[in-house]
């Protein structure tokens, strides 16, 4: 089935959701693999369309008292959490509501899409989402410069959510706007500490770690997965938002 | 080779370095005029950080419901693994033997063994009993638990275990084993497979020293 069929069933699927869309799936490949390890298979998904706005987190936040600012668990939040809102339950002049909710640790953001019946994207997930077949041979490299200007901008104010163009799949705001957490946002150097990788660790994150990567023409890739293995679930930072997904029935 | 390489490791080694720094950018500046890091005061209370308060029911290897509050009272040692693991996660088991032989008597019978899978859908509680029993598990001390894959993640991410699936039903994962005190806050790692045994007991006899009964 071509990319039109699904997208035709992605207007059945995504009927009771309108925000989110329908990704053909395929397969990953882990930047850094272990050894024998297979590529991943992705099936087919719904990722919403655009990153969780302030204004949809307000709500969250209001129907579930415990992932309120002053009330949340150090356990699931760092102080930072929701530090950019005026309030509990206000979001004042730093938190646009149609901007992306950032400030938000990875406990939250698997809360709230939960609560709305949906989970984070897995990485394998994102990262296909951010890679639509290319048609034009020129594309990855322009795709690349675009990346790498905005990892490379200092960071202002937040644009509102959306505010970027579809890629090929109607997703919006993958680049260029914030950095998003997934569901496994610290895999992707888990056995660096296993006996079998003790030393492979090292070099992961060293010198010649390129040379074990399996695309190393990405520079963009190496720097979200970089990122995300230096996150610790609790932490809340400005520019790292969310967006949900969920699997087909 | 190497002229490749290098523009690719600046950029590998940026990445590495920039997360802090957007951590004290996004803290300090980025909105003008006033502190962005609107503290809660005071520090919260140790209970807050406790495992216990964890959403989420659990099924132990008899197939009974289990909350991980009912392990309140006692010290735990907690260890995320799963049962077709044929490397490392054997070793980690007998290295959680090892230290429940070393502790005296007295403190053996009220610390818990828990063992809680990352693969659910394929350690069934059925098939955790069978691991129980061809280990020799006392189940008075040790509980092996299944939970759904998003409730293991989310435990997981407490206690700081990575793992993803690399096909053919293997893991790579974090080597871990978690001491948590009588309220279950986190006062421990004993990461990898060197560490000596015998400080994981001390501190275990440590948390109960004092207690009454």
């Amino acid at each position: 089935m071509g990319l039109a069929g699904l997208l035709g069933i992605a207007l059945g699927a995504a009927a009771a959701s309108p925000e989110m869309r329908l990704l053909p799936g395929g397969t990953y490949v882990p930047l850094y693999p272990v050894k024998n390890e297979r590529p991943t298979p992705v099936a087919p998904f719904l990722l919403d369309e655009v990153a969780v706005s302030n204004a949809e987190f307000l709500e969250f936040v209001r129907a579930v008292p415990a992932w309120r600012r002053s009330r949340v668990s150090p356990l699931f939040a760092d102080r930072a959490y929701l530090s950019d809102w005026a309030s509990d339950l206000e979001l004042g002049p730093d938190a646009p509501a149609d901007a992306p909710t950032t400030f938000v640790s990875w406990f939250a953001a698997d809360a709230y899409c939960r609560q709305g019946g949906k989970r984070l994207p897995t990485e394998a997930e994102w990262e296909l989402a951010a890679a639509p077949p290319r048609e034009d041979a020129a594309a990855p490299a322009e795709t690349e410069r675009r990346i790498l200007a905005f990892y490379a901008r200092p960071r202002g104010r937040l644009p509102r959510v959306g505010s970027t163009p579809p890629n090929a799949y109607g997703i919006r705001d993958l680049h260029g706007v914030i950095w998003e957490w997934v569901e496994d946002f610290n895999a992707s150097f888990a056995a660096a500490d296993a006996r079998s990788d003790r030393e492979r660790g090292l070099e992961s994150v060293c010198g010649g770690g390129a040379i074990g990567a399996t695309d190393a023409k990405s520079y963009t890739t190496f720097m979200r997965i970089a990122f995300r293995s230096s996150l610790e679930a609790t932490y809340a930072l400005h520019h790292l938002g969310f967006r949900c997904a969920r699997s087909l029935p | 080779m190497r002229r490749r390489l290098a523009p690719l490791l600046v950029a590998l080694l940026a990445a590495i370095a920039a997360p802090a720094a957007v951590r004290a950018e996004d803290v300090g500046s980025g909105h003008e005029g006033h502190s962005e890091h609107r503290e809660i005061p005071g520090d919260a209370p140790a209970s807050d950080r406790s495992l216990y308060q964890l959403p989420g029911t659990w099924t132990d290897q008899s197939g009974r419901s289990f909350a991980l509050a009912s392990l309140r009272g006692g010290p735990v040692l907690l260890v995320l693994f799963y049962g077709t693991c044929d490397s490392v996660c054997p070793i980690v088991v007998r290295d959680l033997e090892k230290v429940e032989a070393m502790l005296p008597e007295q403190d053996r019978r009220r610390t818990h063994f828990v063992l809680v899978t990352i693969d659910p859908l394929v350690d069934t509680p059925e098939r955790l009993l069978a691991y129980a029993r061809k280990n020799g598990l006392d189940p008075s001390r040790w509980t092996l638990l299944n939970g759904p894959p998003a409730q293991v993640r989310v435990l997981a991410n407490v206690i700081g275990f990575k793992y993803r699936p690399t096909g053919t039903g293997q893991y790579s994962h974090t080597i871990r084993i978690t001491v948590l005190d009588r309220e279950g806050v986190v006062v421990d790692h004993a990461d990898g497979l060197e560490r000596p045994l015998e400080p994981i007991a001390a501190r275990v006899s440590s948390l109960l020293a004092g207690a009454t009964k």
